[in-house]
């Protein structure tokens, strides 16, 4: 035989493989990754006895048919005969057990993830680039090549590229790519694209340069979650080899996980081996665009009436170093309220501004810097921010054994927080036989200050701080009264334990009956905590409902709330809380080592007239990490003035509270209402209907309210999905009242996109090194699908199938039994 | 300072100086870089604590230099656990017995990171220094051992009362707090009619440099709420006050000329002692920024480049007092990059 002709009968006996593997019901797919096939007999010794038996079987049909049918010519008797053969021949087969092993051979392409940058920030020029690269960004941006001493011609694409966003740049270059880096990269790998925004999008036609053939809505474009998206394309890898992750972006990651984490979990949970390399493709130019930013203003949120605060102001400058500017604190009509001229330098710089806090209510500053001409963003020359300017003081009795670490800070910041009227004891430096004498160690106006004894000395302050204090100093009479003065007199209670009285001591005491949580009383030997690994600390995981907290509060998007209070250091014991109450409402939690269920970590219930805040950990420190008060007092002075009684929203009267009061678009929103009748007694229902009034919008919808743990108190969330203010109103007729009651909440697109106008190739090169990837610059796009080495890897999977049940098998025996009744009636033998 | 023998557990050496030394000489001798460590940590925090002008540089570390800064720590106190003795002290060469003031330096190294007692991967490390130190206390409350000091025992003293304090915050160790409580009495007891403290627990002569530690173990006390009289710290500004030069600076002693050191050194006492807005205090950071006004960040990478393998960092100088082990240069680096941390309650403001 000829080659051709080998091949040719190859590529039959094939087809003939192929053809029978699908006979025997494998798919086309399948049977297109056959590589060789076998046939087996399930019993060969039937098989063999059956065809020995066969031949005088044979010869006996034979000569019977020729003896008793004489009628019939020899051919019709042959054929009959050879029916009748084929027949027991058949069944000889089935009996014999006749199979095909089918050896697969599959070869499973690594993954690939593209990830694409399409934020607001991606809207921003990409700025000069450097000469020697022009060339082959342009090359890779598909513009025509510049003929070598062509000065005139070199210009054009420079100007063209420089007058691009960064985003047109990465559209021209993928379009320009497609047939060529990105083809090779869908040949050689499982290619996957992803768009980031503040949310991620998986993109299904992703060789294509603009993604698929359905252009796709943009992605809330006002921030970008890189670490989101470099999670998600690990995620939806798993179980697969990752070549790498091609990263397209300026590099800003503005909410989420931080993209360096992200990478960092992976290497941890893959043993220590970065899960994939980062190839990360910085968008924009090498030089920071000439641009003056205020990124940042820091202010307390919550002042006391006349108090002067300061509100801290970081500016970012680049290129316009020794120039001297104004920079501005306005207030919300405008007015400019201080001044200061400061000479600028490259790099962070502050400006700290004395505000006096002449009106209670909330107040509106921004902080400006007048823009430069030739600035590249000027979006990001102001920031606002709002400061809450409260008319009372809370008086305030923190109450611990020992000075813990967290009291000794809460003790310091309390005392400069104007909002608080604070008394400190600690139950150590009482006298031991009589509780009630004074610290008299203190020496900072705390002295004299005793342990109450009854509803009236508790009720004396707007809040009481419970720390780790014994069951024998806070005797029984003292826990009723506290539990009076908190239902009944509405003093707010926080508790935070820790590991040797609270909450141990007080398992069937009257002050169990406050704690919002239940305890799991046999934990950690007896001591009702939950104490961590060595080396695997506690995490704290806000929830949702805790996002929407005022403890919480930290900016207007309650996602980017509890993303950065989840981040806070771990610690490494807790409360043994293993659950909430029933009207209690999880704020934190966490993960609990050792297989128990999730801990509740805090957790807010109203009890009466009053509310009770759990904190479960005595760690919150820790919180200080780099920052020192701005986190852990944040949270501590946000917790302690929502606790604590409050004259505006007493249980006793009808309001209705948005919290918070200003945010962003798609952040929930907690709606509160209190409804009490006529004799101030509580409304009690199953369900209280509000209106929601988004902003445009011509006709409301309604928000259903279930009751939050007291009668009267109703609580429900929404989710304004757009900008403006959004209307919140319960009608009078709902409860018999005077007059509606009504609320808002002033929603706002953030411009963090743009608060920082430069490429962060800082962060993209320490995301490369910690991967083990590389940065590779647009010009160089081209060689991306060379610095992903991983290969393919090439499975064999066996599949064994009998073939007697199957339809040839079937059409054979349906045609010899017609074959045979077709013989006999031609030749009338019946 | 002046008179002090050789040999002896001396940390005097300002890091501004030292900074000053390099900016202007850029010489090959690191080793004289970090030398007065100690004053790193007093100058560090101290700067840290004053950042209260109108424009200033913002002085945390951003989240990926953060990153570098606690695995650099982290190795260091691997090294320091690895180290320690079954006693709860670490090697050293100051002096023939286990040091209080090494002892309580390394201590301090793991609290400032967080490494509590009773919790965490070095509870056992830290709940034997704690029991070292609690086991070296005198019938006088002197927390120093005998034949374990150096020229003079209130600098060691004061270190254990500072880092015996802090503990204090988490574990009820029996003894603990009248430890604490008569330790602060010993401090008070050796105030001299001036205000200040010297070497010897005796109310004799004073110096700033010792002064300062005193204040800082005071401070802490204060904060954990024992009994400290009104009278001691008033004298004890008085005394700082003293030192203070009109210029701008502080002396070692009344009547002296001013030292980077010992500028560093009064203006901490002043804010720890709630005086933060004191003329002098501005007027001594003034004096220091004017030297280098970045030199924190130069510190930091200095200390993250010199950083061995083993986790350790050299003598700087100063190798004489490490003796077998670099526990000493060791604590003392990453004490100073530990400012970062914000933990120690003693430091806030």
């Amino acid at each position: 035989m000829t080659p051709a002709q080998l091949n040719q009968a190859n590529s039959m006996l094939s087809s003939l493989l192929v053809w029978l593997a699908r006979s025997c019901g494998v798919g086309h797919e399948l049977a297109a990754r056959i590589d060789s096939v076998e046939w087996h007999w399930a019993r060969p010794d039937l098989l063999i006895i059956g065809l020995l038996l066969l031949v005088p079987a044979g010869w006996w049909i034979a000569r019977r048919h020729r003896e008793r049918m004489p009628w019939l010519s020899p051919r019709q008797r042959h054929a009959l005969s050879a029916c009748r053969i084929a027949v027991l021949a058949l069944l000889v087969f089935v009996l014999a057990g006749p199979s095909l092993r089918l050896d697969e051979r599959v070869e499973e392409k690594p993954v690939v993830a593209l990830i694409v940058d399409t934020s607001d920030s991606m809207q921003l020029p990409v700025g000069r680039l450097p000469a020697a690269t022009i060339d082959g960004v342009a090359t890779a941006a598909g513009l025509d090549p510049v003929a070598a001493g062509d000065e005139a011609a070199a210009v054009a694409p420079v100007e063209k590229v420089g007058r691009w966003s960064r985003g047109e740049l990465v559209r021209a270059v993928l379009t320009a790519q497609a047939d060529t880096t990105l083809r090779q990269l869908a040949d050689q790998f499982d290619l996957r694209r992803y768009e980031v925004a503040r949310r991620v999008r998986r993109v299904y036609d992703a060789a294509k340069p603009a993604g698929g053939a359905t252009p796709q809505p943009p992605l809330d474009p006002f921030d970008t979650a890189l670490g989101v998206a470099v999670e998600m394309a690990m995620d939806d890898a798993s179980g697969r080899g990752l070549a790498g992750i091609v990263l397209v972006t300026d590099g800003r990651s503005t909410v989420g996980i931080d993209p360096l984490d992200a990478v960092r979990r992976a290497t941890e949970a893959s043993g220590g081996q970065p899960r994939a390399p980062v190839i990360a493709v910085p968008v924009g130019s090498i030089d920071a665009p000439i641009d003056l930013a205020v990124t940042d203003v820091l202010a307390a949120p919550v002042v006391a009436l006349n108090d002067t605060v300061s509100i801290n102001a970081t500016l970012q400058s680049s290129g316009l170093a020794s120039r001297e500017v104004a920079v501005e604190l306005r207030s919300a009509d405008g007015e400019v309220l201080e001044s200061r001229r400061m000479k600028l330098k490259d790099g962070r710089q502050q400006v700290v501004f004395q505000w006096h806090a002449k009106e209670a209510g909330t107040s509106l500053l921004t902080v400006a810097v007048p823009p430069a001409a030739e600035e590249a963003v000027r979006e990001n020359n102001l920031v606002e921010t709002s400061i809450i300017v409260s008319d009372r003081r809370s008086k305030v009795l923190v109450v611990d054994h020992a000075a813990r670490w967290d009291l000794r800070f809460i003790d310091h910041a309390i005392r400069r927080d104007t909002g608080f009227e604070p008394t400190v004891l600690l139950t150590s430096t009482l006298a031991s036989a009589d509780a009630t004498t004074d610290t008299a160690t203190a020496g900072d106006g705390d002295a004299g200050a005793k342990l109450p004894r009854d509803v009236e000395e508790w009720a004396a302050y707007d809040l009481i701080v419970l720390g780790d204090v014994p069951a024998a100093v806070l005797d029984v009479a003292r826990q009723k009264a506290l539990v009076e003065a908190v239902s009944r007199r509405g003093v707010g209670l926080v508790l935070q334990p820790g590991g040797e009285h609270l909450p141990r001591e007080y398992a069937d005491a009257p002050l169990a009956e406050l704690f919002p949580v239940t305890i799991d009383q046999a934990a950690g030997d007896g001591s009702a905590t939950v104490e961590a690994a060595a080396f695997k600390p506690l995490r704290m995981q806000v929830t949702a409902r805790g996002a929407m907290h005022p403890a919480f509060a930290l900016s207007g998007d309650a996602a980017r709330n509890r993303s950065k209070w989840s981040e806070m250091p771990p610690f490494f014991r807790a409360a043994a809380a293993t659950g909430p109450k029933p009207s209690a409402t999880v704020l934190a939690e966490v993960d609990a080592p050792a297989s128990r269920a999730a801990i509740v970590l805090m957790a807010e219930a109203p009890v009466g007239n009053g509310r009770v805040v759990w904190i479960g950990t005595d760690e919150t420190f820790r919180w200080r990490r780099n920052v020192g008060d701005s986190m852990f007092w944040r949270f501590w002075g946000q917790a302690l003035r929502s606790a604590a009684r409050r004259d505006d929203h007493p249980p006793d009267a009808n309001w209705l509270v948005v919290t918070p009061d200003r945010c962003e678009p798609d952040s929930p929103v907690l709606v509160e209402l209190n409804l009490v009748d006529e004799s101030k007694k509580p409304v009690e229902a199953a369900v209280q209907k509000v209106a929601l009034m988004p902003p445009g919008a011509a006709a409301a919808t309604v928000l259903e309210l279930r009751p939050a743990g007291r009668p009267g108190l109703y609580a429900g969330s929404f989710t304004p999905d757009s900008a403006g203010r959004h209307g919140v109103r319960h009608g009078p007729a709902a409860a018999g009242l005077s007059a509606g009651l009504s609320a808002e909440c002033v929603v706002s697109e953030p411009s963090r996109e743009r608060a920082q106008a430069g490429v962060d190739r800082e962060a993209l090169r320490s995301l490369a090194d910690l991967s083990g990837g590389a940065v590779i610059e647009v010009a160089d796009f081209s060689t991306i699908p060379y610095k992903l080495t991983k290969t393919a890897v090439e499975a064999r999977t066996s599949l064994e199938d009998e073939i007697w049940d199957t339809w040839p098998v079937l059409l054979l025996l349906v045609g010899l039994y017609c074959l045979d009744v077709g013989i006999r009636r031609l030749s009338g033998s019946s | 300072m002046a008179g002090q023998p050789p040999g002896t557990f001396r940390m005097h050496t300002s890091l501004m100086q030292i900074m000053l030394m390099q900016t202007r000489h850029r010489s090959n001798r690191p080793c004289r870089l970090l030398s007065g460590m100690l004053c790193t940590l007093i100058a560090a925090v101290g700067c840290c604590l004053c950042l209260g002008p109108a424009v200033a540089d913002v002085p945390d570390a951003d989240a990926r230099e953060l990153v570098r800064i606690e695995a650099a720590v982290d190795r260091a106190l691997e090294y320091l656990a690895t180290n320690q003795k079954p006693d709860g002290s670490w090697p050293q060469a100051v002096s023939p017995q286990p040091n209080t003031g090494i002892d309580s330096l390394c201590l301090l190294a793991f609290m400032g990171r967080g490494h509590v007692p009773d919790r965490g991967p070095y509870r056992e490390t830290v709940g034997r220094a704690i029991d070292g130190l609690l086991n070296a206390r005198q019938p006088t409350g002197l927390l120093v051992r005998k034949g374990g000091n150096s020229h003079g025992p209130m600098y060691e003293h004061a270190l254990a009362t500072l880092a015996l304090i802090e503990a204090s915050g988490w574990t009820s160790r029996e003894g603990l707090p009248e430890t604490c409580q008569q330790a602060v009495d010993v401090i008070v007891a050796a105030q001299n009619k001036e205000g200040g403290w010297r070497y010897q627990p005796q109310p004799r002569d004073a110096d700033l440099s010792v002064t300062v530690m005193q204040v800082v173990a005071l401070r802490a006390a204060q904060n954990a709420r024992l009994r400290v009289p009104q009278k001691t710290l008033e004298q004890a500004r008085a005394y700082v006050k003293k030192c203070a030069k009109p210029k701008g600076g502080f002396a070692y002693q009344p009547g002296q000329g001013v030292k980077d050191a010992q500028s560093a050194a009064g203006a901490l006492c002043l804010q720890l002692l709630g005086d933060y807005d004191d003329p002098d205090v501005k007027l001594a950071l003034e004096s220091l920024q004017a030297h280098d006004y970045k030199w924190h960040p130069r510190v930091r990478s200095q200390l993250l480049e010199t950083q061995n393998a083993d986790g350790s960092w050299p003598g700087w100088g100063e190798e004489r007092l490490n003796g077998p082990a670099k526990c000493y240069s060791t604590a003392m680096a990453a004490i100073t990059l530990e400012v970062y941390m914000h933990y120690l309650p003693a430091y806030q403001r």
